[in-house]
């Protein structure tokens, strides 16, 4: 069994109170706490800093909200690695891998975990790096698949439901308006043309009532 | 290989065409029906917590499991054929109730001439005016034969909609060009959308004929013919790709499923791959039943008189190549029909258009909308334009969600990361 790495993340960068799942406990965190210690699954800590400094800078908090250190995106590709989709359980991974046009997708062996491993060694340092560096570093690996996909996680763990380990105090979600899964529309589509409706967000569980598990918790 | 008592009737596949054909089977005669489903048990139950984006809209955890059978891709015949290693384009369910549970539930009929589609052409501008290697096909049945099928259908889904022509007799407000419906729809018109509604006014201010679209996310409760109840959409925006959370739209589970499990002459099997058909030419019925793999890998023969495909036309296809049967199709000649003319889903080119207003697109359902067909006909040929048809425009009101919609920038933003 692999030594058990934590990433220590500051209360205050993910937005003061939030409720947040470690381990599949639900933790209440309040500003007072000054700093927590998230398990990891899949991660060093070392890549995990990397790639929530890489990922801040593709979803960066600026002037329009938070971004993706505030929603917890390193946590969130950190389980998804760690689960099914990082040994990709779902694709088809038997041979022949060849190139192929773009149009036939992705055709390759490596997986979601092995193109992280790969493209992490070539990110050494990085998140010791000023912003500017970081960027320049990002853009020489732009082309890359490594790259692309971690675009993608970013956007997902920004905007996913918080009980995949993003978008934690669902800060995606008022950055875009999403309300989150809501019941029930129907007093509302009708009613609020041309308006905002922008009702406080509800996650799965709060909105079910349920302990719904989410697939990288799956065997 | 182990050989199973026989049966009437096997069935291949638990999605809408076989769950019905096992409704009809088993309530209409007393043959004894075995249904193979490849995928896992669903029921109705099971989306009552299904609203996750991530892990059915983009790990898409309804559709077939890749890793175990896939099939192969190229898009010309001189490509290399190479696995469909992820979902792209089609997405096809496996599990009961198939493609059925995940659908945006959209109900359009084709129109009559489409039917006959080679004869009408042709006699309207001329024998000459297809291209030479054209693929054009009439259907061998007519519309005015299927209509009551159709109304059979929109019964059993409890369908949504405003008829815009009953027997001839033309009404505004539904779809003037469509073909003649014995019966209003069962249900009204689902609630507009805000952005359908944009559409639906600047379709009208242009004179064309905008209608809503046809649903069986069905506008409000509904008992059909066999006794099924169903609740009215609420507009949670999670139709395709998801179970829908309050059973409003229609899917084999809910409008099928309940009236199968009362039939002691209907059997279902989860987990079964169904591999061969296996036929003997010499004899009438030529069909002996089908060989299937279960789910610890074991092989089985499941003999009976009837086979039925209802594995998607994709898949019935290639079960009918792999079992030998009929004579392929070869795009060369054009000879053999296995496979010819196999069309999926066309897509068709999309606009995308940004408003000052917020549009709330959160809000919607699969099938909620306003299209209009006023270019959906024959007559639109003019000698600048190669065109003998057209096709009807949409403004459906999906629900959207946040990852998926994330990234919809104008031509002129360039950059994809960053502030």
């Amino acid at each position: 069994m692999r030594r058990r790495h934590f990433l220590t993340l500051s209360a205050a960068t993910l937005g003061g109170v939030l409720i947040y799942s470690l381990d599949r406990k639900a933790s209440l965190l309040a500003a007072q706490h000054k700093a927590v210690r998230i398990p990891l699954r899949f991660f060093t800590e070392t890549e995990a800093l990397i790639v929530a400094a890489a990922a801040s800078r593709i979803f960066p908090s600026d002037d329009s909200g938070p971004g993706a250190r505030e929603a917890g995106v390193a946590i969130f590709i950190d389980r998804q690695l760690a689960g099914a989709y990082g040994r990709d359980r779902f694709r088809y991974t038997q041979p022949p891998f060849e190139d192929a046009p773009r149009e036939l997708g992705y055709q390759g062996s490596a997986t979601p975990r092995q193109i992280y491993r790969e493209g992490l060694r070539g990110l050494q340092g990085f998140h010791l790096r000023d912003p500017a560096a970081q960027d320049e570093a990002l853009r020489k690996i732009e082309p890359t698949l490594f790259f692309s996909v971690l675009r993608q996680n970013t956007i997902e763990g920004m905007f996913c439901d918080p009980l995949h380990g993003g978008n934690a105090g669902m800060v995606g979600w008022q950055l875009v308006g999403f309300p989150g899964p809501r019941m029930s529309n129907f007093d509302e589509i009708e009613k609020y043309y041309g308006q905002a409706y922008r009702p406080k967000p509800v996650s799965l569980r709060q909105a079910t009532g349920a302990r719904v598990r989410p697939s990288e918790d799956e065997k | 290989m182990k050989a199973l008592p026989a049966v009437d009737a096997v069935i291949v596949g638990a999605g809408w065409a076989g769950l019905l054909m096992a409704k009809e089977l088993g309530t209409r005669t007393s043959l004894s029906v075995v249904v193979l489903e490849r995928g896992p048990s669903r029921q109705s139950s099971d989306y009552s917590t299904d609203m996750d984006e991530l892990d059915f809209a983009i790990r898409l955890r309804m559709m077939q499991d890749l890793s175990q059978e896939t099939v192969t891709l190229r898009h010309d015949p001189t490509q290399r054929a190479l696995p469909l290693r992820q979902h792209g384009a089609f997405l096809p369910g496996a599990g009961v109730g198939g493609t059925g549970e995940h659908w945006n539930a959209q109900v359009p009929r084709f129109l009559p001439d489409c039917f006959e589609l080679l004869t009408k052409t042709a006699a309207k501008y001329g024998a000459n005016a297809l291209p030479e290697d054209h693929a054009v096909r009439d259907w061998g049945i007519t519309y005015d034969e299927l209509e009551p099928f159709y109304t059979r259908v929109d019964k059993l889904l409890g369908s949504s909609g405003q008829a815009g022509n009953i027997r001839g007799k033309l009404i505004n407000g539904g779809n003037i060009f469509e073909g003649w419906r014995s019966e209003e729809y069962p249900t009204p018109p689902t609630k507009v959308p805000y952005f359908s509604s944009l559409f639906r006014d600047a379709a009208k201010s242009l004179g064309y004929h905008p209608y809503p679209a046809p649903s069986a996310n069905i506008s409000r409760a509904y008992t059909n013919p066999d006794g099924i109840s169903r609740g009215g959409c609420t507009y949670c925006g999670f139709c395709g790709r998801f179970g829908c959370m309050v059973g409003a739209k229609a899917q084999p589970t809910n409008v099928l499923l309940p009236i199968i499990q009362k039939r002691k002459n209907v059997s279902l099997r989860i987990g079964a791959w169904v591999r061969r058909v296996l036929f003997d030419p010499t004899r009438k019925p030529s069909a002996r039943g089908v060989t299937y793999i279960d789910g610890a890998g074991e092989e089985f023969f499941q003999p009976a008189s009837l086979v039925f495909l209802a594995s998607w036309t994709f898949n019935n296809t290639r079960l009918l190549l792999l079992s030998g049967i009929g004579e392929p199709h070869d795009p060369g000649t054009g000879g053999g029909t296995v496979g010819s003319n196999l069309t999926h889903q066309v897509s068709v080119p999309s606009a995308t258009a940004f408003f000052d207003q917020p549009l709330n697109r959160f809000m919607g359902s699969g099938s909620a909308g306003f299209l209009f067909s006023d270019f959906d006909r024959d007559d639109l040929h003019r000698s600048s334009m190669n065109l003998v048809r057209g096709g009807y425009f949409a403004a459906r009101g999906y629900g959207f969600q946040p990852i998926g919609a994330f990234g919809v920038l104008p031509n002129s933003v360039k950059a994809t990361w960053g502030s």
